[in-house]
């Protein structure tokens, strides 16, 4: 494509335009997603899911993120209830919510360079004795994970079948747990179980 | 060729059609606020209208002076930096920007109103004010008038004065709107309260053989002070049977919503619950809309739930 001279630093800020725009609209992430650590309470008949992430600021200067909290749900499984969001440190505080355009959303601060770590918890009913937990949201931030624990616990239930083969711990009263490290999910996290 | 004769109206095409094509189910959302969406859509939709009416054949006229085109620039990037510091200055930078697209849109539709003239008659036309800082000598008014399409200017400049309009009303709209904020703790009470009527309704079978519950009321304290919790927002109703064998309880929307149609941006929790112990619950987008009885059930109360419940409940029915 040719450019007139006198138009070059005119493309050239369209240009830092248009990747500041893919920035702002999502597709590159300001904040870096780097762990993060599930655990799955699994009744007979719901789930209990506590969730804790890692989120690095690699920048010199503030940001402010916005996340949206993916939620399973379908015909056989029903919205999760008691959804909860808060950041467990550096400064701990419970974050305000709202649902827009489809999505639980809030605004997480970081600070220059900052990490912070913040916690989602949910419950969720289960009335066909399996669950879902999204792992391929993680896709959008454009990095693997650094490192994930993701833990089932039994609450009076036996374990079936996962997707992702799970360790089970010995002694752990059925406790299973699978980890992974430079993590790109492709797939979501699905599981069954039956009540004993 | 009129619409894309330049790098940066192509850049602008992408730019709008990558705002399209971005799925709503991402984990992440654009940086900077929440509400701040209308803020980077402002001046991309701006630019792509003005594209498509034609505008720029117009505005090329008006020759502004490099130093002008920096402090522009300059400012415009502060102040869109400014806008992901903060929710409020989010807003206010939507507005301005919106104030800037809407006289974009309003010129647009004068520049398509008036008749066309020859270019070399363009003497008086059209009586555009030159801009600050502008020499007289380059003003809009002295140059050959292009000739552009009128339907597609007007056309394109009422469309952009709709949508800044929009983007500005949505950024007025979401700011500071946290309708969730009581959600979580108003369904955990009302899962106590559950579990507490229904250890009231057992012993009240064992005592008289017939099942009635706790007819709740404002003021309540010891164990049914989650009842006084819940009743204390205006938002939960409680429907008592006149015999008291049978109840249900409504969690409303707590928050209002916001007008149309900027209502359908957003949804809230409306639940049901009754005896069963089942709370069910539906998104809604009207604040008075109760649950239906067979919405999905979304929680239940746990025999973890009940034990709690007695412990709570006993010391009350001892005294009694």
């Amino acid at each position: 494509m040719a450019l007139p001279k006198s138009r070059i630093p005119v493309g050239l800020l369209a240009l830092f335009l248009l990747v500041a725009a893919s920035l702002l609209s999502g597709w590159l992430p300001a904040a870096r997603f780097e762990r993060e650590q599930i655990n799955i309470q699994v009744h007979p008949d719901h789930i209990v899911v506590d969730g804790v992430y890692f989120y690095r600021n690699p920048y010199p200067f503030p940001i402010v993120q916005g996340l949206s909290i993916p939620l399973p749900a379908d015909d056989l499984h029903p919205l999760p209830a008691q959804l909860e969001a808060e950041e467990l440190w550096p400064r701990p505080q419970a974050f305000l919510l709202r649902n827009l355009l489809g999505q639980a959303r809030f605004d997480l601060p970081l600070r220059a360079r900052e990490a912070v770590c913040l916690r989602v918890h949910y419950y969720q009913q289960a009335p066909n004795s399996d669950a879902r937990y999204i792992l391929t949201t993680t896709r959008p931030w454009m990095r693997p994970l650094q490192s994930g624990e993701y833990w089932l616990v039994p609450q009076g239930v036996t374990l079936l079948r996962s997707n992702y083969p799970l360790r089970t711990m010995p002694g752990g009263r059925g406790v299973a747990v699978f980890q992974q490290t430079q993590f790109m999910p492709d797939q979501d996290w699905i599981f069954s179980w039956r009540a004993q | 060729m009129i619409l894309f004769n330049s790098f940066i109206k192509r850049c602008c095409c992408i730019v709008f059609f990558i705002f399209c094509l971005v799925t709503p189910a991402l984990a992440n959302q654009p940086p900077g606020p929440g509400v701040s969406l209308p803020q980077i859509l402002m001046l991309p939709m701006m630019a792509l209208l003005t594209a498509l009416g034609g505008g720029y054949a117009i505005l090329r006229l008006r020759k502004r002076s490099r130093f002008i085109r920096i402090v522009r620039g300059v400012v415009i990037t502060i102040l869109f930096l400014l806008g992901f510091t903060h929710e409020g200055f989010s807003m206010l930078v939507t507005l301005i920007f919106g104030v800037l697209a809407l006289v974009r849109g309003i010129r647009m539709i004068v520049w398509g109103a008036k008749p066309a003239k020859p270019a070399e008659s363009a003497e008086s036309e059209p009586s555009d004010s030159p801009e600050p800082g502008a020499s007289p000598e380059k003003s809009l008014s002295q140059q050959p008038w292009p000739k552009v399409s009128r339907w597609r200017l007007i056309t394109a400049g009422i469309l952009l004065s709709v949508v800044a309009i929009y983007l500005m009303g949505s950024a007025l709209v979401f700011v500071n709107y946290w309708p969730d904020t009581y959600q979580y703790s108003q369904v955990a009470y009302l899962k106590k309260l559950l579990a507490s009527e229904i250890v009231y309704g057992r012993a009240q079978k064992q005592q008289t053989g017939e099942t009635r519950f706790h007819r709740i009321k404002p003021g309540e304290v010891g164990p049914w002070y989650y009842s006084e919790i819940l009743l204390r927002h205006g938002n939960v109703r409680v429907d008592f049977s006149p015999d008291d064998k049978h109840f249900t309880i409504y969690i409303l929307p707590y928050a209002s919503f916001p007008p149309w149609p900027y209502r359908f941006w957003t949804n809230q929790g409306s639940y049901r619950a009754d005896e069963s112990g089942e709370i069910r619950m539906v998104r809604v987008r009207e604040q008075h809309q109760i649950c239906p009885p067979d919405a999905p059930v979304v929680m239940k109360v746990e025999d973890s739930d009940i034990q709690d419940a007695m412990k709570d409940l006993n010391p009350a029915q001892q005294q009694q």
